[in-house]
């Protein structure tokens, strides 16, 4: 138990700037759009719940991404020297990745925790309810994200030079693209078709609706998903740390 | 207890330790049963190897000078001022020899040399 | 604890790279002594330490640290020894209390007592950023945390380079301190003879990943020596008895193997007592026979 809470603490005292940095960002954000509803209650009340969709979902969008984000601490130890001294540490391989995957699960948690309180204050802003779906665009863009930070792993755990990376990197770019071209379902054909009322309303209704359509359909595999890629994710990070001398 | 070693001298660490220990004994400044720094703490403080201290007590043991006891450490033997005496006598006859000799090649007749002896050593 | 000879075994090591292989390295390096790892940069040090502390596999040979295997008993291992690097392995925003936070989960024998002590003597702040340390002061708290968990053996690779006379002085002094015990050994690479030739116990050169020359310091500094005579004078010497010879316009130097068995065999000759920076060139040179 000492073992992990120093490794943690470490964590933490190393992850420390990068999470509050995000987390500032996220109540920036809020803050702003909170104060515009706010300020402008003369809207007409279907003006501000749209409004309030678009903003709660750009809201989850941005948590999302910025909690999935890797925070740098690989990079670091790395660069300083830690990562090599580590192994002249009784510190074990597993030990080292599951500290780090606390770490990425904590953040990810208290992401979708923010994201519902961050959805809640907008909508008290505009005097609507909240559309508690928006935690689950939230884990979609956390999962997306994940899957790419996957793949790059991935590419250079297999790829044994830049030359490679570059190649693997492009088929997987390939596939990805395929994979969104050819799902019939996942991008509205009408999205993007301007007739009809001002342009300010209209696309973001229109993307708040092919986003929550899309939300519906994968509601159920979306933390599923999640739990998935953590697993893999984790077995990548470990072969990647076993990597002792980089 | 006082042990000043020279790098400069050319004479082996070790037998610069050993030879002022033992003149310490003669002297009478360590007494039998007086405990030697552990060979460590010596190597410690003298900044060299402890390898040089441990040989330097060895030959003190081997010559009689010390013992060592296993956990207790090192220890000033007593000794015999006597046999020592006579060792001392040995290597003053050689020297003198030697003196005699050097004398003689150059015509420095024995008067002269007794005279030198007074001289250089205070007229005792 | 531990009942064992040999602080460290190396047999047979081999390591195959590109463009250099480490060749069936062996020494030993006795309970309760210091060695001395020297050789150039590039000749090996850091490669064969990184293969001790199984950092990087090994091709042949075997490694035992304090009696047990390096490779199944790590976990053990490092429970019991120490690390320094030649560069400061911690993050700067750390200071000197965060990593004492850290190493106390990790050590089972962390003694925050005896690190605020070296703290003290190193005169080291215990909430300054560790990146606004100095070279010296990052080495000493590379030491001091070392140094904290009663480690039997301490591995460390080009510990003093880079330092001034001053602080490699203080850090030999501590290093020799810490050896008192009897039951602790220290593993030293450097390419700094001079701190080595102090307080050293056996010393083994690595040149090119192959090893030269292993034993006590004392017997090698003592049974090796420089002859000094004319190109025609070293003609009459045998070439086995000579490990390598410098000439210069004047004359040749010779290193021998053995100065006593050397005025025995032969007569009239000056033969200068050496220094570990020395035998490492004449040494370096032995393939090459003559050099200048």
């Amino acid at each position: 138990m000492k073992k992990y809470k120093s490794l943690l603490f470490r964590e933490y005292k190393l992850s420390r700037n990068h999470y509050l940095f995000r987390l500032v960002i996220l109540l920036l954000f809020l803050g702003l759009v909170f104060l515009t509803l706010l300020l402008n209650h003369e809207e007409s009340q279907e003006t501000k719940d749209s409004i309030t969709m678009f903003m709660s979902l750009l809201f989850a969008m941005i948590a999302g991404f910025v909690c999935a984000d890797d925070d740098g601490v690989y990079k670091s130890d790395i660069n300083v020297g830690w990562h090599t001294y580590s192994y002249c540490l009784p510190v074990s391989l597993w030990e080292k990745v599951i500290v780090r995957y606390l770490v990425k699960v904590f953040a990810i948690l208290v992401g979708a925790g923010i994201t519902a309180l961050g959805c809640q204050i907008i909508a008290s802003g505009a005097g609507t309810k909240v559309d508690m779906r928006m935690i689950c665009v939230f884990l979609l863009i956390a999962d997306i994200y994940l899957l790419f930070q996957i793949i790059i792993d991935l590419v250079s755990l297999m790829a044994k030079d830049a030359k490679e990376s570059k190649k693997f990197l492009i088929i997987f770019a390939v596939l990805v693209l395929g994979i969104i071209v050819l799902s019939p379902n996942l991008i509205p054909a009408d999205l993007f078709d301007m007739s009809g009322d001002e342009l300010g309303v209209i696309l973001p209704n229109r993307i708040v609706e092919a986003v929550m359509k899309l939300i519906d359909k994968l509601d159920l595999f979306v933390l599923p998903l999640l739990i998935v890629l953590f697993a893999a994710g984790f077995g990548i990070t470990y072969k990647i740390y076993e990597r002792r001398k980089v | 207890m006082n042990i000043n070693i020279s790098n400069a001298s050319g004479e082996p660490i070790y037998t610069q330790i050993e030879s002022q220990i033992k003149t310490l004994i003669l002297e009478g400044k360590l007494k039998e049963g007086d405990a030697l720094p552990s060979m460590r703490t010596l190597a410690t403080q003298l900044r060299i190897s402890f390898m040089t201290t441990k040989r330097a007590y060895e030959n003190l043991e081997r010559d009689g000078f010390i013992e060592s006891y296993m956990g207790k450490g090192c220890f000033v033997k007593a000794q015999n001022m006597e046999f020592y005496r006579e060792a001392q006598i040995r290597v003053i006859e050689a020297l003198l020899m030697e003196a005699g000799d050097k004398a003689r090649k150059c015509g420095i007749t024995m008067d002269e040399l007794h005279d030198l002896l007074d001289l250089v050593n205070g007229g005792e | 604890m531990g009942d064992y000879e040999n602080a460290i075994e190396i047999k047979g090591v081999t390591k195959r790279y590109d463009g250099f292989t480490l060749d069936h390295i062996s020494f030993e390096v006795p309970k309760g002594s210091i060695m001395g790892y020297i050789g150039q940069n590039g000749a090996g040090k850091t490669t064969t330490i990184r293969s001790l502390l199984n950092i990087i596999p090994i091709d042949n040979g075997e490694i035992r640290l304090l009696g047990l295997d390096h490779i199944k008993d790590e976990t053990e291992i490092k429970q019991r020894i120490a690390v320094v690097f030649d560069e400061l392995p911690f993050h700067d925003i750390f200071n000197a209390n965060d990593m004492a936070k850290i190493f106390e989960g990790l050590y089972a024998q962390w003694n925050n007592g005896i690190y605020k002590e070296y703290l003290d003597r190193f005169q080291l702040p215990s909430r300054k950023k560790i990146g606004q340390f100095s070279k010296g002061m990052k080495m000493k708290l590379q030491i001091a945390c070392a140094l904290s968990h009663h480690a039997e053996l301490l591995v460390m690779d080009e510990p003093t380079t880079g330092l001034d006379p001053v602080v490699r002085d203080e850090i030999l002094h501590i290093f020799m301190e810490y050896l008192e015990t009897g039951e602790r050994s220290i593993l030293m690479s450097s390419h700094i003879t001079s701190d080595l030739e102090k307080i050293a116990d056996s010393v083994t050169y690595i040149d090119k990943g192959k090893i030269l020359i292993s034993g006590y310091k004392d017997e090698i500094l003592e049974k090796h020596g420089v002859l000094k005579c004319s190109k025609e004078e070293l003609k009459a010497v045998d070439p086995q008895d000579i490990v390598s010879t410098r000439i210069n316009d004047f004359g040749a130097e010779a290193m021998v193997y053995d100065k006593e068995a050397m005025s025995d065999k032969y007569s009239g000759l000056l033969i200068d007592p050496t220094s570990l920076e020395e035998i490492m060139l004449y040494y370096v040179n032995q393939e090459k026979r003559e050099w200048s």
